[in-house]
C-alpha cells in the first residue's frame, strides 16, 4: 500500500519541487514523516497544471501549490530523505 | 445579526444580489418559488426513471464540476448525458432551471445570460441532490475561479448559487452560512476529503436557512456554509446550479 501524506505547500524550491507543511497522515503509513518535508514531484493532479513537466515554472507552481492543500502519494525517498510523490489537489470535490 | 433577505420573485432586485455578494446578508430566500406540487411532480418523475447517478458514493443526477476538476472531457460527456436526463424529468412542469435563469437574469438588466459553452460542449445545467436520514454536508465553500481554473467559467468577478428546495426534511437537513468568507490562508484548516475543521466557524455569526421545499435559495457560496444532519424518513433533495458574473463583457454563466 502506498503511504500518503496531505499538507499545505509552503514554498517552491525548483520547477519540480516543494517544501510541504505535513497536517495530515494516512493510517497505516509504513513509515513516520515530519512535520515538513521536501517533495519531488513524480507526477501531478492539479487544476492549471499541466502533465507535461517541461512546461512548469517555479511561477505557476508557486500559485498552485504555496498555501495549497494537496494529497501526496509516495513513491519513494531518496537518499537525503526527500520524498518523491505524486502530488494532487486535495478534498475539492462536491459532496 | 446577519439575515437572509427574503422577498417573491419579482421583488429581487440587483441590489439584493449585490448585498450576498458583499456579504451585508446571508442569503436571498424566494418562498414559494416552485410551486409545491410541481416539486412533487419532479420528484415522482425521478422515482420513475431509471436514472444513472453520477457518482457510486453520492445519489446524485448530473455531473458536478468541482469533482471533475482535472477531468473536462469526463465532465462535458457527462454533462451531455445529464442535460438529456433533465429534459426528460423536467417534461410536464415549469422547466425550473429556465425559471432560475429568468429571476437571475432579471436582476442584471445590462447583463446577457450567455449560453455557457466550451469547445461547443454544454455545461451541465444543473444538479439535482439527494441527501438521505443521517447525511450532512461539511463546512466548505464553493469557489470556481480557485478549485474550476481549467474552465472557461473560472475566469468570473462573482459567483453565486441557486439552491431550489425540491423535498423538504422531516428534521434536520438545514442550511447554515457563516459570515466568513474563504481566503487561501483557510486552506491549512482543510480536512482530507472534504471541507474545513469545524474550528474556523467559531464566533463566526451565522444564519441558518430551513429546507422548505418549493423554496429559491441564493448565497454567496464563497461563504463558508453547512448543511446539518437529516434526520426522519423525508430526503433532503434540492436541485443546484451556479451563476458566473463577468463585468467587463457584461455576461452571466451558469453551470452545475
Amino acid at each position: 500500500m502506498t503511504d500518503i501524506i496531505w499538507g499545505n505547500g509552503q514554498s517552491i524550491i525548483s520547477t519540480e519541487s516543494f517544501q510541504l507543511n505535513v497536517t495530515h497522515r494516512k493510517d497505516g503509513n509504513s513509515e513516520k514523516y515530519p512535520d515538513t518535508v521536501k517533495i519531488i514531484i513524480s507526477g501531478v493532479d492539479l487544476p492549471g497544471l499541466s502533465d507535461n513537466k517541461t512546461e512548469w515554472t517555479v511561477e505557476n507552481l508557486q500559485n498552485l501549490i504555496v498555501n495549497a492543500f494537496l494529497k501526496c502519494e509516495i513513491d519513494s525517498k531518496t537518499q537525503e530523505g526527500d520524498l518523491i510523490a505524486k502530488v494532487s489537489h486535495s478534498g475539492a470535490a462536491g459532496y | 445579526m446577519w439575515k437572509s433577505i427574503i422577498v417573491t420573485k419579482n421583488q429581487i432586485e440587483n441590489k439584493d444580489i449585490k448585498k450576498i455578494i458583499d456579504g451585508e446578508n446571508s442569503s436571498i430566500i424566494i418562498k414559494n418559488f416552485l410551486k409545491k406540487e410541481d416539486c412533487k411532480k419532479i420528484i415522482k418523475k425521478i422515482s420513475s426513471m431509471n436514472i444513472e447517478r453520477d457518482s457510486k458514493k453520492f445519489n446524485h443526477i448530473g455531473p458536478f464540476l468541482m469533482n471533475y476538476t482535472t477531468k473536462k472531457e469526463k465532465y462535458f460527456d457527462n454533462a451531455e448525458k445529464a442535460n438529456e436526463v433533465f429534459k426528460k424529468i423536467f417534461v410536464n412542469v415549469e422547466n425550473p432551471v429556465n425559471k432560475i435563469k429568468t429571476t437571475i437574469s432579471k436582476c442584471f438588466p445590462n447583463y446577457k445570460i450567455a449560453e455557457t459553452k466550451e469547445n461547443q460542449r454544454n455545461y451541465a445545467s444543473c444538479t439535482i441532490r439527494r441527501h438521505e436520514n443521517g447525511k450532512s454536508i461539511p463546512l466548505h465553500k464553493d469557489n470556481v475561479r480557485y478549485e474550476g481554473v481549467e474552465y472557461q467559467v473560472s475566469k468570473i468577478n462573482s459567483q453565486i448559487s441557486c439552491i431550489l428546495h425540491l423535498q423538504e426534511t422531516e428534521k434536520g437537513g438545514n442550511l447554515s452560512i457563516y459570515n466568513k468568507r474563504w481566503e487561501k490562508k483557510l486552506e491549512k484548516y482543510r480536512e482530507i476529503e472534504f471541507g474545513y475543521n469545524p474550528i474556523i466557524k467559531e464566533n463566526i455569526l451565522m444564519d441558518t436557512i430551513e429546507s422548505k421545499s418549493g423554496d429559491l435559495v441564493i448565497i454567496n457560496p464563497n461563504y463558508l456554509h453547512e448543511v446539518k444532519k437529516i434526520q426522519g424518513n423525508s430526503d433532503r433533495i434540492t436541485l443546484g446550479m451556479f451563476f458566473g458574473i463577468e463585468n467587463k463583457t457584461k455576461k452571466i454563466f451558469s453551470w452545475a
